[in-house]
């Protein structure tokens, strides 16, 4: 934890102070790990804060703190797939940023591999960020307009692969189009010639790329048509069997995060209220949030 | 909902819609035909692409104009063709007949302009007999079950959630008192537990003041205990029509079964998520092994 962060924490000071979170909300269940006993996670966060200053009045002072995400302790094991679900404001995409470094941590530990990420700078941290790769949820303004598949493709290979040329590069990305079931044909087209399905299609083999790891994807599924989602799920699920990937899956709809992960946490107002695995939450959930989640799915 | 069988709002005949662009004609909407009953409810479901948001804006004009989009066929409103209509006359038909709430409230509502302020454009244009314009948007928040509607109207857009900004769409919508209304996939741009929300609200809204609904959605999720009449849309055709309980209970046609079959639902334990592709297969070979 760098000194300004601490210096955040400390003059903040609020009644919820370090020691009376850890008692711990009331969840109705303790367990925090989603890995068996004795094979050590790929992913620990530990006790993670992100505090976001409001500022307000005539000179922009800091005026207050919104707790982001409070608190949250969670493992995912190596080759699993992680649920992270919650309403829109609970602090489930912040947390995703976090673990990529898009945003600061206030306080927490963050452990890849048990290396403290949570607190490398930005050049010890740079080979991170060839392991850990996101996916986006809006497949209209992830891809920019201006870059050919081809460039949108190349780009993360010039920056991890510094050693590639631009044929070994056009060769990568029209053998990552075939691996998310694209035409290696397409590489000169611009996103605005795709529908939106094959957008998030390009979105994941730009993940895919750098050979990553792990793998969070940020509501991947939610701009798209529900008969297009079902694919798009489905190729994320081969890619997991065929590369071994490991993903923290982020998404509103309990239905889809019930269908492709292991374990599941649920998040409200920057807590996760309650953490089991896919078929405890669904058989038998505890929290009241929980089960208003489950009412919403909808059902024939 | 005492409404008698026949006793049609609105019916179409034979629908078309082309789109011409670069010399290309494109054929949007091919020959459909439907219609809705007063009181009732019409789902009209389809992926994207598949022509049921233009059918939603043909209705009252709001495709662009000859030569760009070529609509064809009859749109009978209280018996009389809306397609022939001028455009002067199909103003009067906009919002005080027929109503829209659109898909994304956060880019159809004005960001420069309070929530209120937006309200009573609608209310004044649509009716000028409202003399206590305060009241009436009050009234017409506090119907979408806003908190402290007094307090709220004079938000921005960007001030409210997702869902606040679609409760403001349909007040904005209701205000008008329309008989019909269109929804072209008002709960696609929010969360779960917010769609359940809004749903309940149209429903609430169906049997208060027994207005027409014509709900345009890919999910075949949410039309399950919302509508009477489903009719099923694929590349530009009805491909099936009916009793909203007999198609989801008994489709007919193999793409509505692929349809209905790649919802996601809990608990079902499957390896692989049924898609559109795997389920058409399945079903087909399945009528072909019957038959």
């Amino acid at each position: 934890m760098s000194a300004f962060h601490l210096k955040v924490l400390i003059m903040h000071n609020t009644s919820n102070s370090y020691s009376s979170a850890m008692a711990g909300p009331e969840t109705g269940r303790i367990s925090i790990s989603s890995s068996p006993e004795g094979i050590k996670p790929l992913l620990e966060v530990k006790n993670l804060k992100v505090y976001f200053p409001v500022h307000g009045g005539l000179l922009r002072r800091i005026r207050g703190y919104v707790h982001a995400v409070d608190d949250v302790s969670f493992n995912v094991s190596s080759g699993s797939t992680v649920g992270l679900v919650g309403e829109s404001g609970s602090g489930k995409t912040t947390i995703g940023r976090c673990l990529v470094r898009l945003i600061r941590p206030t306080a927490g530990s963050i452990r890849y591999l048990g290396v403290e990420t949570g607190s490398l700078s930005k050049k010890t941290f740079f080979p991170y960020r060839k392991k850990i790769q996101m996916i986006f949820q809006d497949p209209f303004n992830s891809l920019n307009p201006r870059m050919s598949v081809e460039q949108i493709l190349g780009e993360p290979l010039s920056i991890h692969f510094p050693q590639m040329n631009i044929e070994q590069r056009r060769d990568r990305a029209a053998g990552l189009l075939r691996q998310v079931g694209l035409d290696p044909d397409h590489l000169r087209r611009y996103p605005h010639q795709f529908s939106g399905g094959q957008r998030q299609r390009i979105g994941i083999a730009r993940a895919l790329a750098v050979e990553p790891e792990f793998i969070i994807c940020d509501e991947p599924v939610s701009a798209l048509d529900v008969s297009v989602q079902a694919t798009i799920i489905n190729l994320l699920q081969d890619l997991q069997e065929e590369l071994g990937l490991t993903y923290l899956f982020i998404a509103h709809d309990l239905a889809i995060v019930e269908h492709i992960s292991n374990y599941v946490l649920v998040m409200n107002q920057g807590k996760i209220v309650e953490q089991a695995s896919a078929e405890d939450i669904y058989r038998s959930p505890q929290h009241p949030y929980t089960i208003k989640l489950l009412e919403a799915v909808p059902r024939l | 909902m005492s409404a008698s069988q026949g006793d049609k709002l609105l019916e179409v005949h034979n629908l078309r819609i082309d789109f011409e662009a670069h010399g290309e004609v494109h054929k949007a909407v091919q020959d459909i035909s439907f219609s809705i009953d007063k009181g009732r409810v019409l789902a009209v479901v389809g992926e994207s692409g598949s022509g049921k948001s233009v059918t939603g804006l043909s209705l009252t004009g709001l495709l662009p104009p000859p030569p760009v989009c070529r609509v064809q066929g009859q749109v009978f409103y209280q018996g009389k063709n809306l397609l022939q209509c001028s455009s002067k006359e199909l103003r009067r038909y906009r919002g005080r007949h027929i109503a829209y709430i659109f898909q994304e409230p956060g880019t159809a509502l004005n960001p420069v302009f309070t929530i209120g302020y937006q309200l009573a454009e609608a209310i004044r244009l649509h009716r000028p007999e409202v003399k206590d314009m305060r009241k009436e948007i009050i009234k017409a928040l506090d119907m979408v079950h806003i908190h402290q509607p007094e307090k709220r109207f004079q938000d921005y857009p960007h001030q409210l959630s997702g869902g606040m900004q679609q409760r403001v769409m349909i007040a904005m919508a209701l205000a008008c008192r329309p008989r019909l209304l269109v929804a072209d996939e008002p709960t696609t741009a929010l969360d779960v537990t917010i769609q359940a929300q809004i749903m309940d609200l149209l429903k609430e809204i169906r049997d208060k003041l027994g207005m027409s609904i014509m709900l345009i959605t890919h999910n075949f999720g949410i039309v399950s205990g919302f509508a009477h009449h489903v009719a099923v849309m694929l590349r530009g055709r009805i491909v099936e029509q009916g009793d909203a309980l007999q198609i989801m209970k008994n489709p007919a046609h193999p793409y509505t079964r692929a349809l209905i079959g790649c919802i996601p639902l809990l608990g079902r334990k499957l390896r692989r998520l049924p898609t559109i592709e795997s389920e058409y297969e399945r079903v087909s070979s399945e009528s072909s092994d019957n038959a």
